[in-house]
């Protein structure tokens, strides 16, 4: 009997293959476009999550940089005058690192060594992942477990070794999973009584310095007056009381402080009845409670509304002078009698305006652009705080795994059909000596060369939507700081995730393919 | 092969020409769910080379797959075929591939040639799949054009010829690998006589000169009337196997038509 000398069936080279595929597609345009169109919507979708995500990210680092100064500010105005509550301090605690300037300050205020301090700032960590635990349990459970005990308390109540057990049974009967273990927590209490003196003290330290800054430097004057004129004398007084400013915070402070003294001066005008009736009118509102401060700034950030604005107190201030020497007069003008009694018992505001244009504009503008970069960050943080992979929730992970699975389906479906069309074709070629495997390479092949087209088109689509859609939700700022690489990256794994769906959707249906008996193709009766 | 059969063969050699395809008990049967359909009952037959048989028979009787069978396009439950002394059976899948390319021409009622490639596109198909290089398969390719009158048509595609000129293409596909048997489903069973005609010629011709075996499954009598030998299939089996010469064919003439 003869033995097949298979040697000579030479493979199908590379590039006829890719001819005899590509002319295959051609032909089956159609189809071919209605995969195209399943996996670039899938690539699309995917793309315009990241996408989003990627430019919420850098938006929000763009706008942690921008709003720095002013919490910088906010940051010191707190810390020179009010004393600190204990999560402020918890969290400081858990948060800062280690010898940098807060960490000094709190060590001196608390005369603790460094071994102390350390100690402070783990347990304080440990604090807030047990706080996170009990903030999270359902208020029955809660109930069983820890009676009505909240906040700090829960760890001097939770000292009690009845107290414990009662939580101990709750605890397992709630199966909620206590963070660290029993042991941990139980050797966090026993530690709590020391960690809450050393605390006090240096929260006692600290608020007797609010006290000394309060009474010894400012006096009379506002916190913001006083802070906006600020000089090298400020830090040397500040640095007796414990506080360690350095140069570069003073002079950002001075700044802000300066921005918010003269912003209070300017929202200040709104008082002056006879200003905010004028004011009403300008700006069309139909109360005189529409008229706020942020109204007032979006008129003042330009040159014109601020030469307007001056010019009316100017008026307001003449008239009031002229009407005000004259009796009689008073009844026969608009003027109040607030007005006048105001003008009587002190300098009026209006009178004591006395800000150049310039600065008024430069204070309006920062005002606003303050209160738009809070808007886009409380938006931002939704988007960009996710956690998780990439910053996605688990839940829009399980959404985009959904819709590519959809997508495979739909891809299998019309590969499956496009077999099914070709049933006559693929057994003629067995006939004529295609292989098994050539069969399958060509649907697979096939297949990628959809998914690549699928592919460029959805991440293309995805870029263009993605930024759109951050541009409508963030403005001018997710264009202005657009991450490029990152978004083109991100389009990459979109693609690769296109070409790797359609590439699978594939193998099932070649699969079926290959096996298809020649037979097929010969249908006598 | 035992020492029996061989004597057989010298035999055969002896009175006939040499064996091209051979059954010995060739049985098939489909398992349909719980219905056990026989196709082949046990067929023993020996073909000829540079014959040209027809098979006959009506529906069901084994007709189709005893061509499966033949053509290497599916394998016996039982029984054995060889086809140029190679048992079929015994053939990977890939192998069976090597058969299909190298050794075997197909002709389809339904010419089943690929519908976006040109003419001669679709005739160095196979000779592609043998690893033939371009520009030598496309030399191949126009001559068996010329050998089946086509060549003016090479950059037609299927669907700018007609039924006759299609099946001439599929025909000269076919011979693209130079095979030793051309299996014909109903070559003319879509064509009218006049077309028909052509294809009875292009059959005829290279059965005579170039030595190939036709098998060929047809109801057209033009076709029966030109064969070696027919073969009658039913239920399973060989009804009858007989010379040309024993068998009385009559082909009616349509007015007119005969004459070409």
């Amino acid at each position: 009997m003869k033995v097949i000398d298979v040697n000579k069936q030479v493979r199908l080279s590379l590039v006829k293959t890719v001819e005899l595929v590509l002319s295959g597609v051609k032909f089956r345009l159609f189809r071919a476009t209605v995969t195209v169109v399943i996996i670039s919507l899938a690539v699309a979708f995917l793309m315009t999550m990241l996408g989003e995500s990627v430019i919420a990210r850098k938006v929000a680092s763009a706008i942690d940089e921008q709003t720095a100064p002013r919490r910088l500010f906010v940051f010191w105005v707190s810390r020179l005058t009010q004393p600190m509550q204990p999560a402020e301090l918890a969290a400081e605690l858990a948060s800062t690192p280690p010898g940098g300037d807060r960490w000094q300050e709190l060590k001196a205020w608390g005369a603790l060594d460094d071994e102390q301090m350390n100690s402070l700032a783990e347990t304080a960590r440990r604090q807030l992942v047990l706080d996170r635990y009990f903030a999270e349990l359902k208020e029955g459970a809660r109930r069983a477990m820890l009676g009505r005990a909240e906040g700090e308390e829960i760890y001097t109540h939770l000292a009690d070794p009845e107290a414990f057990d009662t939580f101990k049974q709750a605890r397992s009967a709630s199966g909620t999973e206590l963070p660290g273990g029993i042991e941990a927590l139980q050797s966090f209490i026993a530690k709590w009584p020391e960690i809450a003196e050393l605390r006090g003290r240096i929260s006692s330290e600290h608020a007797a310095a609010t006290e000394q800054f309060r009474k010894g430097v400012l006096g009379e004057t506002s916190p913001h007056l006083y802070l906006s004129k600020a000089d090298e004398s400020l830090l040397a007084e500040t640095a007796v009381m414990g506080f360690r400013m350095t140069a570069e915070d003073m002079a950002v402070v001075r700044e802000q402080a300066g921005l918010a003294v003269d912003a209070e001066r300017i929202a200040g005008m709104i008082q002056a009845p006879s200003v905010r009736n004028a004011l009403r009118v300008r700006l069309k509102k139909e109360s005189a409670t529409d008229v706020g401060p942020q109204e007032l700034f979006g008129l003042l950030k330009s040159g014109d509304g601020t030469e307007w604005f001056l010019g009316e107190i100017g008026r307001i201030r003449h008239r009031i002078t002229e009407q005000v020497d004259t009796p009689g007069v008073r009844e026969r003008e608009n003027i109040s009698q607030e007005e006048i009694d105001l003008l009587v018992a002190s300098r009026q505001p209006v009178f004591a305006f006395d800000l150049p244009a310039e600065r008024i504009t430069e204070v309006a503008r920062e005002g606003l652009r303050a209160i738009e970069l809070n808007v886009i960050e409380s938006k931002v943080s939704q988007a960009a705080g996710g956690g998780g992979v990439l910053g996605f929730s688990s839940r829009t992970i399980a959404i985009i795994c959904v819709s590519f699975l959809v997508c495979m389906v739909g891809v299998i479906n019309a590969m499956l059909m496009s077999v099914a069309e070709r049933f006559r074709e693929i057994a003629t070629m067995k006939c004529l000596g295609a292989t098994d495997g050539f069969i399958m390479v060509n649907f697979v092949f096939e297949s990628a060369v959809q998914g690549v087209a699928g592919g460029i088109v959805g991440s293309v689509l995805g870029i263009i939507l993605g930024t759109f859609l951050s541009w409508t939700a963030y403005g001018g700022m997710a264009v202005a700081h657009l991450p490029i690489g990152d978004v083109l990256a991100a389009a990459g794994i979109s693609f690769v995730l296109g070409v790797v769906l359609s590439v699978l959707a594939a193998v099932y249906p070649a699969l079926a393919a290959a096996r298809l008996a020649p037979m097929e193709a010969m249908r006598i009766e | 092969m035992t020492d029996g059969d061989e004597t057989a063969q010298v035999q055969d050699d002896a009175a006939e020409r040499p064996v091209i395809i051979r059954s010995v008990d060739l049985q098939k049967h489909y398992q349909m769910g719980e219905v056990t359909t026989q196709a082949l009952r046990g067929i023993d037959v020996e073909l000829y080379r540079g014959e040209f048989i027809c098979v006959m028979g009506p529906s069901g009787s084994g007709k189709s797959t005893f061509f499966n069978m033949v053509g290497g396009l599916d394998s016996p439950t039982s029984g054995r075929v060889f086809i140029d002394e190679v048992d079929v059976a015994q053939l990977s899948a890939v192998e069976l591939a090597f058969l299909r390319c190298r050794k075997i021409g197909y002709i389809f009622q339904t010419y089943n040639l690929v519908p976006y490639m040109t003419c001669l596109e679709n005739i160095t198909v196979p000779m592609a799949f043998a690893g033939v290089s371009g520009d030598e398969a496309r030399t191949r390719g126009m001559r068996l054009l010329k050998l089946v009158g086509l060549e003016d048509r090479w950059f037609h595609k299927p669907i700018e010829m007609s039924g006759g000129q299609q099946q001439r293409t599929a025909i000269a596909r076919s011979m693209a690998n130079n095979p030793s048997v051309l299996l014909c489903d109903e070559p003319t069973g879509n064509l009218d006589l006049k077309t028909g005609a052509e294809i009875h010629d292009c059959l005829m011709q290279l059965n005579k000169e170039h030595n190939v075996t036709v098998i060929c499954a047809t109801h057209d009598h033009r076709l029966i009337n030109m064969a070696d030998r027919i073969m009658w299939i039913r239920d399973g089996q060989i009804e009858r196997l007989a010379d040309r010469s024993d068998v009385t064919v009559e082909t009616g003439a349509i007015e007119g038509e005969e004459n070409e």
